[in-house]
């Protein structure tokens, strides 16, 4: 939380795993130095080459506790995470990599039934994200008991732990091989910027340079796609 | 043993620090004619949800007196002090002025500086609409902010209308419009853009409510937003905006005050000016305040007021970031009086004892009959500048031991 010794640099979160490529991508793609990516596999933390930048990078959860606190400036952070965690931050780009959804899925034998039908119990639901899947319960005004876990959700519904899970996918291989299907889409994800509070004023002149640079980035990455 | 999460014993250190904080600041209330007004610690849950948005409403802390009324512990103290002004203080000459320096209460993420119970000073300056009054108050809490001890720092300016009389001229449903309202709240601009790209929404109200948190700097930002608005109600704020700004330059604070439009408050509970104070060392807001005129209305009593409150752990946090001596203060010596295990030497310790205070000196005396290098000890580890030996030999001399050095010297003690 060394934050006066960042004050004249700019500190952005990245969230290690599946974002952290695509973000390293976008930094370079929008002309940030990082020395050949040399010292990014082995520190926490690391600089660009002018020594503007500081990159720290944090667990997917944290990343916004760390930018709501100040302790960065700016993070780059799953969506999930994001409305999981409602943390107070300005969310101000969807950077549109990191793409996958969340989903409602039960097992291949119990889709044919509505999938909320119980058997005489209430509908246990297993996630990584209960206030995310008790919103949506909520909205369907579906009463279910939520089942927090930390991995490996779609072990839940095969050892009668659950009836059915709410979950993260992308590929959607994993469900197929636990035999899971998707019953509901209940939101599209993908990676976000979120700005702290503060730092959007006291850096701002900074920051808003950034922004617009990744922001004309994005639509040229997209203008390609769409070329295809 | 515990004590329950979010909470937090302070030990002597930190209550030095915190009562030369808390001096600091109230010193400048007084001097600036505010009174100091103390409320309970607790009260019912329908008083205080009065002056409560839907957030601070669940924050609250509650539960059952013995008639099953909901109580909650108070979450701020200007509904409080609403409450005490509409009732025991009605019909009193206005204005009035209040300071309190109180612990509040909510449920919270345990962020810096931000936890179950915290501590705020803070005025409401009562029953006068002016832009005076606006600025007088924001005045005040850079006055506090720099008589604390604090070198740099911002408070940005807003008002509430700038806002409230965009949202008016948008010609979309009522649901839809509190949904935008709510992702604004929520600082969500990647939802809010998504919800203005609707057909109703011109493209240029859509650009400018986008731009809204990127309006900030010296007056030209509201040359910049006036031309890119044509509401009354954002136009009048504007311009209430300019003159609060402009007593501000008289009062000699322009390097501390800054123009943010897209100040983010409480929209239902502000109905004016509005404002927050911050620094480089804290990714959140140190002080923040502005003008409610509506809430002593739900007390009956019709008292347009504005006010602010500062959190103290926030900005000791600050303090010590940007110089770390700041909340030192040069103490006193401290002594202790040591005397052997007699009566009479008791007697001699005691006026020696009385005698080094009266100086202005920190002393303590010895009440364990230790022995002399068990007492050098103790006093090593207790910061004891001096320990001064009493024999009743010579009269109005004693011997004064340095407790670092172990130098000895007589000195006289009348």
């Amino acid at each position: 939380m060394s934050r006066e010794k960042n004050a004249n640099c700019l500190v952005i979160a990245l969230s290690s795993g599946k974002l952290f490529k695509p973000s390293i991508q976008l930094f370079e793609g929008i002309g940030i130095d990082l020395k050949g990516g040399k010292e990014i596999s082995r520190k926490l933390t690391f600089f660009d080459q002018g020594e503007e930048i500081k990159f720290v990078i944090t667990r997917p959860k944290d990343n916004p506790t760390y930018v709501e606190c100040g302790a960065a400036d700016i993070g780059i952070v799953g969506e999930d995470v994001l409305l999981e965690e409602k943390k107070d931050v300005y969310r101000l780009i969807d950077l549109k990599f990191g793409n996958c959804k969340m989903v409602l899925a039960v097992p291949e034998e119990r889709e044919q039934e509505k999938y909320y039908k119980n058997n005489g119990h209430r509908l246990r639901v297993a996630t990584k994200y209960p206030r995310i899947a008790g919103d949506y319960f909520k909205e369907k005004g579906i009463y279910v008991e939520l089942i927090k876990l930390y991995g490996s959700v779609e072990l839940a519904p095969q050892i009668g732990l659950a009836d059915m899970i709410v979950d993260i996918v992308s590929t959607g291989r994993t469900l197929k091989e636990n035999k899971l299907i998707i019953v509901d889409e209940i939101i599209p994800l993908s990676a976000q910027l979120i700005v702290n509070r503060i730092s959007y004023k006291t850096k701002h002149k900074k920051i808003t340079r950034l922004l617009q640079d990744i922001k004309k980035f994005i639509s040229l990455e997209s203008g390609k796609i769409a070329e295809y | 043993m515990n004590i329950p999460e979010g909470l937090n014993d302070l030990l002597p250190e930190e209550v030095f620090k915190r009562r030369l904080l808390e001096n600091k600041i109230s010193q400048v209330f007084n001097k600036w004619g505010y009174q100091e007004i103390i409320t309970p610690t607790f009260e019912f849950y329908e008083i205080l949800s009065k002056g409560a948005g839907s957030i601070m409403k669940k924050e609250m802390i509650k539960f059952f007196d013995r008639e099953g009324n909901i109580i909650a512990l108070r979450p701020e103290m200007t509904t409080p002090i609403a409450r005490v002004t509409s009732t025991k203080l009605k019909g009193e000459p206005k204005p009035l002025r209040f300071y309190y320096i109180s612990n509040v209460f909510r449920y919270d993420d345990l962020k810096t500086g931000n936890r179950k119970e915290f501590n705020q000073a803070g005025v409401e300056l009562i029953g006068v609409n002016s832009k005076e009054a606006d600025a007088e108050v924001i005045a005040l809490a850079a006055e506090c902010l720099k008589n604390s001890g604090l070198k740099k720092f911002f408070i940005d300016i807003s008002h509430i209308n700038f806002f409230n009389g965009i949202m008016q001229s948008i010609k979309v449903k009522k649901e839809r419009k509190q949904e935008i309202k709510e992702a604004i709240l929520n600082k969500d601009f990647v939802l809010l853009e998504k919800m203005l790209s609707f057909p109703d929404i011109k493209d240029k109200e859509k650009e400018f409510i986008l731009k809204m948190p990127t309006l900030r700097g010296k007056e030209k930002v509201l040359e910049e937003a006036e031309k890119m608005i044509n509401n009354k109600l954002s136009l009048s704020a504007l311009k209430e905006i300019k003159k609060v700004y402009n007593l501000l330059k008289n009062c000699g604070l322009e390097e501390y005050i800054l123009i943010d439009l897209g100040i983010i408050r409480d929209f239902d509970y502000y109905t004016g000016i509005i404002f927050e104070g911050y620094t480089d060392y804290l990714g959140f807001p140190v002080c923040g305040g502005g003008r409610y005129d509506n809430l002593c209305l739900k007390f009956g009593e019709n008292l347009p007021s504005a006010g602010f409150a500062i959190g103290l752990e926030r900005l000791a946090i600050i303090l010590e970031k940007e110089n770390i001596d700041s909340l030192k203060l040069e103490r006193p010596d401290k002594y202790l009086v040591y005397y052997q295990n007699d009566k009479t030497y008791f007697k001699k310790a005691l006026v020696v004892a009385e005698n080094l205070r009266k100086k202005g000196l920190i002393v303590e005396l010895e009440i364990g009959k230790r022995e002399f290098a068990e007492v050098l000890n103790y006093a090593r580890s207790k910061g004891v500048k001096y320990i001064v030996i009493v024999d009743v030999n010579q009269l109005s001399k004693i011997k004064r031991v340095e407790v670092v050095s172990g130098k000895e010297e007589i000195i006289n003690y009348e």
